[in-house]
């Protein structure tokens, strides 16, 4: 992989690696870090992408990964009044609001599948699960978000 | 009023990516030279949230001895480790130790053949120094651990009913997180990790980590890594403790199986959940038997309406109707790329290959589901 290639995907990808660390962390200044800290690992490691048709399943793990470690390195709890509020809201705070509902573990596959399009194969392997346990995710996530929408 | 979730654009419940992301992301990227080195070993990933399997643990605390695997999933479901592992396991190499912010990591019971690696590793205090060990949770109750972590309070002499920080805090001696990983090169990597602590009763401790493969790894050895990461708690302000991690590079050998495509006849039509049986085979590993069982779908059922079903999974039963243990590869497969094909896969805990297996295709979720006919198999 070279940089240009590298940059390209970086950049094709941005959009996606942000909604994907805001429904881990949702704390923009975390987001910033963790973002680019997966870009400075992601070149370190490119070795481990033996197929780049594999970029976007591989980059998302890595994202995963730190998002994690920089929730960690947070204060182990934090109030909903020190998440500041966003300055620009969701085109649709109703479902922005259902969704931060979730519990994380089904909100992050949910997001892969339906916001971002990935597969059941590839979000299992993003996030170390069975494709079994992604799909029953999936299906126990929709069932939340419905009963979260209804209750709006 | 309410809304259709077909209708729903899940991307509307995100805000755009605002400029200081963006440009933090992007000025990264940019950053980086051609020239960078690359890590000499390829990346592997770590399964931060791994699947806790305390609840199922129930070893007594044998004086002063490493806690290994059979001590691991003695009281886990009933699983064993077949004898062919435990004398693998307790043969292996050794592959060293490293020391990472006050802690000596040493493997000391380590596993690989293509469907599994496993890795027990000792984690201690240096000779003499004081301190608590904990696993990756230093907020977790030390009870919680089952009769391990009661025998391991009862020898603090503290409650049980205490947080591992509590406990540092009424003994006023250090408190040390710590966790060993498995991580393996992508192209190996085949489902979610499992991995837990255990006590010892001379103040370390034995973490443990599986990883299920893919079935792709070959030849002698399979090399991975252990991710290592420690943190010293900070006692006064248990929010901020940073931690240390490394990595590990290890090599077992990997086991080759003892008896591959052994074939159960299928005598008779045996369909349930809609999923008619069309064969079933077995391959022995010295960690059990692994069975492959292939259905097809009948009728014009979808694999969401398969799904909407429930957990259905091959169960597996000797002649005498009792259920086999499971493997230690506990996580089973149901590959349904090629619906309406069903290929599955699963391990029982067995020394050798039964010459007749019981089989019921049934919801794994005790007291779920429509009762599922079984079917007799013979070699």
């Amino acid at each position: 992989m070279d940089k240009d290639f590298f940059v390209r995907q970086i950049d094709a990808h941005a959009g996606m690696l942000y909604r994907v660390a805001w429904s881990i962390l949702r704390h923009d200044d975390d987001c910033k870090d963790a973002l680019q800290e997966t870009a400075l690992k992601a070149w370190q490691r490119r070795s481990a992408l033996r197929d780049e048709r594999y970029f976007r399943t591989w980059i998302v793990r890595i994202l995963i990964n730190t998002c994690y470690d920089t929730q960690r390195k947070r204060r182990r709890t934090i109030s909903m009044e020190e998440i500041p509020e966003p300055a620009c809201p969701p085109p649709d705070p109703t479902l922005a609001l259902a969704l931060e509902a979730l519990p994380e573990k089904l909100r992050l596959p949910l997001t892969l599948c339906y916001s971002e399009g990935m597969s059941y194969a590839e979000i299992a392997r993003a996030l170390h699960l069975p494709q079994a346990t992604v799909r029953g995710r999936i299906h126990r996530a929709k069932e939340q978000l419905r009963k979260e929408l209804d209750a709006e | 009023m309410k809304r259709k979730m077909d209708e729903l654009n899940l991307r509307d419940a995100f805000r755009p990516m605002p400029e200081g992301c963006r440009d933090a992301l992007m000025d990264a990227a940019r950053s980086v030279r051609e020239e960078d080195k690359m890590k000499r070993t390829a990346f592997r990933t770590v399964l931060i949230i791994a699947l806790i399997l305390a609840a199922t643990m129930a070893a007594a605390v044998a004086s002063s001895r490493i806690f290994g695997w059979t001590d691991f999933f003695g009281g886990s479901y009933g699983t064993k480790v077949p004898r062919a592992a435990q004398e693998i396991m307790q043969h292996t190499e050794k592959q060293g130790s490293k020391t990472l912010g006050g802690i000596i990591f040493t493997p000391h019971e380590l596993y690989a053949d293509k469907n599994i690696v496993m890795a027990a590793v000792e984690a201690r205090l240096p000779e003499g120094e004081k301190g608590l060990v904990c696993g990756d949770d230093p907020f977790g109750i030390i009870g919680a651990n089952q009769d391990n972590g009661k025998a391991v309070a009862e020898k603090l002499g503290v409650d049980p009913m205490i947080t591992w920080v509590e406990a540092a805090k009424q003994l006023n001696v250090p408190l040390y997180s710590a966790e060993a990983l498995l991580e393996v090169p992508f192209e190996y990597y085949g489902s979610e990790m499992m991995s837990d602590p255990m006590f010892n009763e001379d103040g370390s401790l034995t973490y443990f980590s599986v990883q299920p493969l893919n079935g792709k790894a070959s030849g002698e050895r399979f090399d991975c890594q252990l991710y290592l990461r420690v943190a010293r708690i900070n006692l006064e302000n248990v929010d901020e403790s940073p931690s240390e991690s490394d990595y590990m590079d290890i090599s077992i050998p990997l086991a080759a199986p003892i008896e591959k495509n052994v074939t159960y006849k299928v005598k008779e039509d045996y369909v349930s959940y809609g999923m008619k049986l069309d064969s079933v085979y077995g391959e022995l590993t010295p960690a059990g038997l692994y069975l492959y069982a292939d259905f097809t779908a009948q009728g014009d059922m979808t694999v969401e309406q398969y799904y909407e079903k429930g957990q259905v999974m091959p169960m597996w039963f000797d002649e005498n109707g009792q259920p086999y243990p499971f493997g230690m590869n506990e996580s089973y497969i149901m590959d349904t790329e090629e619906w309406p094909t069903l290929h599955t896969m699963g391990m029982i805990s067995v020394d050798s290959i039964p010459d007749t297996l019981v089989m019921a295709l049934e919801d794994d979720n005790p007291g779920s589901g429509e009762p599922a006919p079984r079917i007799t198999l013979t070699k």
